[in-house]
């Protein structure tokens, strides 16, 4: 008995085959929907990606005649340039206090907004008021309050005789550092707490009414229910914390200008590029920053996409 | 038939009038003009419409604080666009600015008399080329809390390093102050020049004539200018908090009775502490000047130009504001209190009595000298961020002060090679 293709199976196949070469009405529909956002994003973001990724391997600098391809001079001169270094020591101590209070905070504010019922949505308002407001006003607003002569918290600190009276934050580079960080939680924590509730609300209850049937306390619920359902949203809070930690500028340029104490990468860049005016060693940098940032995104990211896998 | 012509002369004459009126606004030039504010906005517009009367070239005028003017000139140009026909220019940025060719060569364009009666013309002279023509004088110079001194018992006002610490402490004994001295000493310009100043009170420079640093020698007049410093905040003499204070913030502290010293005030400081509104100190403020060696009083110049950048297309204008600017010097200083930088202007206001301290202002003018007698040059922004936020390191005790200088001159050495 041979096999041969009746007409309706070769017609069937043919379809099949000319599916694979062109994507269907409603995938046609889709991709000219998202067309705008990819051209614009790829206007504003990837373009200016690659042309600074491209100028960084070129000397670029107003002072100078020319602009000679030097290939990676930039990125061998920023690893022994001591300025880049104390840069790099303050960001990555910033951005692993941020991540773990962001984490641990926005968690909580999360687990506290879920048990609020009614309540919760005047609760959330208020949380996201320090994310709502802008990072320089909100850093001024700090600044005055850790001001030695007029603070109100140093008087507070003070009062209970924690500190002594005038105390310059400033002049510790810990306790500098410390407040930056703070500053820029206050401000990010909400973001994840927002992040996090929502995983929470997608969790079925009846999760948990088995759990308390087992016998299973608040602990054992938290670490065998709510934090396996909620890893990935955690993941893109983790994510959105350790970029906008390794971006940080605002907060340390208006807490602590210029001081080798608490700048940051971010301020480095800035002060190569636009004072001292090399250019494409500013944008070698900022290639670098992109870099260290994604990397430790990716293993969020990575691990959550082994979970899932192993599931 | 009569109205229709009535009518239609009525009409042809309103459409002659709208026609006239619209050329004529075509025709008016209109320049931009982007200057720090000084405090007082309203004045300066006034000003600036004043030379519109004057000239019948409308000004769009620009004001910002003058740490935000510098990053748009950057910006600006490398964008490749004018961030306005005329600028501030700070001599700070002659060097930076001129290898970058980014400004109008003035050459020219001016009386030399004009540029004689300017003592600081030559400081924003870049490779042979006039860049700017000074407009805002300034040079550093103490201020003096007299009432401060009279309450301690202290006669005379001190005239070398070594009587400003004596006295302070005497201040700081009697409980007159609890920190005599004031000086910024955050990662800013202002700590960087307070240095500059403070070294040429102790009779010296910051580099020799080939720049190889002079500041590394513990025996040398920059060093002993940071120990100075340093000391002065172990004693007590020196706020801690001065750490995180700009020059700006220290004179308002000053005005509020903050000091007995502040070491690098400004000459237009006494019109600040004379006003009632910004001064809790109204006539009692004096200026002074001292030095390790008080018969050779040495002070450094930082003044102030304008300029007009290469590719602003209204050049001739320009040209125009910046000579009304220059004629109208003692004017200026009445509305908006920027010192005249020329020494006419000057002479006239102190005769006339309206120079705020004006026989002490040219008294210790007469002492000013540029910064860098080679002239400012390109690595000077790197030089003075790493000055500034290596003395602000030494302030907080972070290093010692012999390391601070080894700092300071081996990023210098390090600019200067890029």
């Amino acid at each position: 008995m041979t096999m041969s293709m009746t007409k309706p199976d070769r017609i069937s196949a043919a379809r099949r085959i000319a599916a694979l070469r062109l994507p269907g009405r409603d995938a046609r529909l889709g991709l000219l929907l998202i067309a705008p956002i990819v051209l614009v994003m790829g206007a504003l973001v990837l373009l200016p990606l690659v042309l600074t990724a491209w100028d960084s391997l070129y000397r670029i600098d107003p002072m100078r005649a020319g602009t000679p391809f030097i290939g990676a001079a930039n990125y061998i001169n920023l690893a022994s340039d001591p300025e880049v270094r104390a840069a790099a020591a303050n960001t990555m101590w910033i951005v692993l206090l941020a991540v773990i209070l962001e984490t641990v905070g926005g968690v909580a504010f999360a687990l506290l907004l879920q048990s609020m019922g009614p309540v919760r949505k005047w609760l959330l308002a208020a949380i996201i008021l320090p994310w709502a407001m802008p990072s320089v006003v909100n850093s001024l607003i700090w600044s005055w309050m850790f001001n030695p002569s007029y603070g109100v918290l140093n008087a507070i600190l003070h009062g209970l005789g924690l500190i002594p009276a005038g105390y310059v934050w400033s002049n510790d580079r810990t306790a500098a550092l410390l407040i930056i960080t703070i500053v820029h939680v206050w401000k990010m924590l909400p973001l994840t707490a927002v992040i996090m509730l929502a995983a929470l609300q997608t969790i079925p209850m009846h999760l948990y009414e088995a759990a308390k049937i087992d016998g299973a306390g608040p602990i054992r619920t938290f670490f065998s229910i709510t934090l396996p359902m909620t890893m990935g949203a955690l993941a893109i809070a983790m994510t959105q914390s350790t970029v906008s930690a390794f971006n940080l500028f605002d907060e340390a340029w208006i807490l602590g200008g210029a001081s080798l104490d608490t700048r940051t990468l971010l301020i480095q860049v800035y002060m190569s590029a636009f004072q001292n005016l090399h250019m494409s060693y500013g944008m070698a940098l900022s290639i670098l920053v992109l870099i260290a940032s994604l990397a430790v995104s990716l293993i969020y990211v990575a691990r959550r996409r082994g979970e899932t896998q192993g599931e | 038939m009569t109205i229709s012509k009535t009518l239609s002369r009525t009409v042809a004459m309103t459409a002659l009038a709208i026609g006239l009126a619209w050329a004529q606004a075509a025709a008016a030039e209109t320049i931009t003009v982007l200057l720090p504010s000084f405090g007082a906005d309203a004045a300066t517009k006034a000003l600036t419409e004043e030379f519109t009367k004057d000239t019948g070239i409308e000004v769009q005028l620009q004001t910002m604080p003058w740490d935000n003017i510098r990053p748009k000139i950057v910006t600006s140009m490398v964008a490749g666009t004018a961030p306005a026909d005329v600028i501030e220019f700070d001599w700070s940025w002659v060097g930076q600015f001129g290898a970058a060719k980014w400004f109008t060569p003035l050459d020219g364009k001016f009386d030399q008399a004009l540029v004689d009666d300017m003592p600081t013309a030559g400081v924003f002279v870049y490779d042979g080329a006039r860049l700017g023509i000074p407009y805002a004088n300034d040079f550093r110079l103490h201020s003096i809390n007299t009432a401060y001194l009279k309450q301690a018992g202290i006669t005379d006002l001190p005239k070398t390093p070594d009587e400003i610490i004596r006295d302070a402490r005497i201040l700081k004994d009697k409980k007159v102050v609890e920190f005599p001295i004031s000086i910024p000493l955050s990662a800013t310009e202002g700590a960087a020049t307070a240095w500059y100043f403070t070294t040429r009170m102790f009779g010296g420079e910051l580099f020799d004539k080939d720049w190889n640093p002079l500041f590394t020698d513990p025996a040398s007049p920059g060093y002993k200018a940071l120990q100075w410093v340093v000391d002065g905040l172990h004693d007590g003499l020196i706020n801690p908090a001065m750490t995180g204070m700009s020059d700006q913030e220290t004179t308002a502290a000053f005005a509020h009775g903050a000091a007995a010293f502040d070491i690098a005030g400004h000459p237009y400081d006494l019109a600040i502490y004379q006003d009632k509104q910004r001064s809790t100190i109204p006539g009692l403020a004096a200026l002074g000047l001292t030095g390790a060696d008080p018969s050779t009083l040495r002070t450094i110049g930082l003044p102030e130009a304008l300029a007009i950048p290469v590719n602003s297309e209204h050049k001739d204008s320009a040209v125009k504001f910046i000579q009304w600017w220059a004629d109208h010097q003692a004017k200026i200083y009445t509305a908006v209190a920027v010192l005249p930088t020329r020494t006419s202007a000057l002479k006239a206001l102190s005769q006339d009595g309206q120079l705020v301290g004006g026989d002490d202002i040219a008294k210790y003018g007469a002492f000013t000298q540029a910064i860098f007698a080679q002239g400012t040059p390109p690595w000077y922004s790197e030089f003075s961020s790493a000055a500034s936020a290596t003395i602000n390191q030494a302030a907080k005790g972070q290093i010692s002060v012999d390391d601070a200088m080894k700092q300071i001159a081996a990023r210098a050495q390090s600019a200067m090679q890029q």
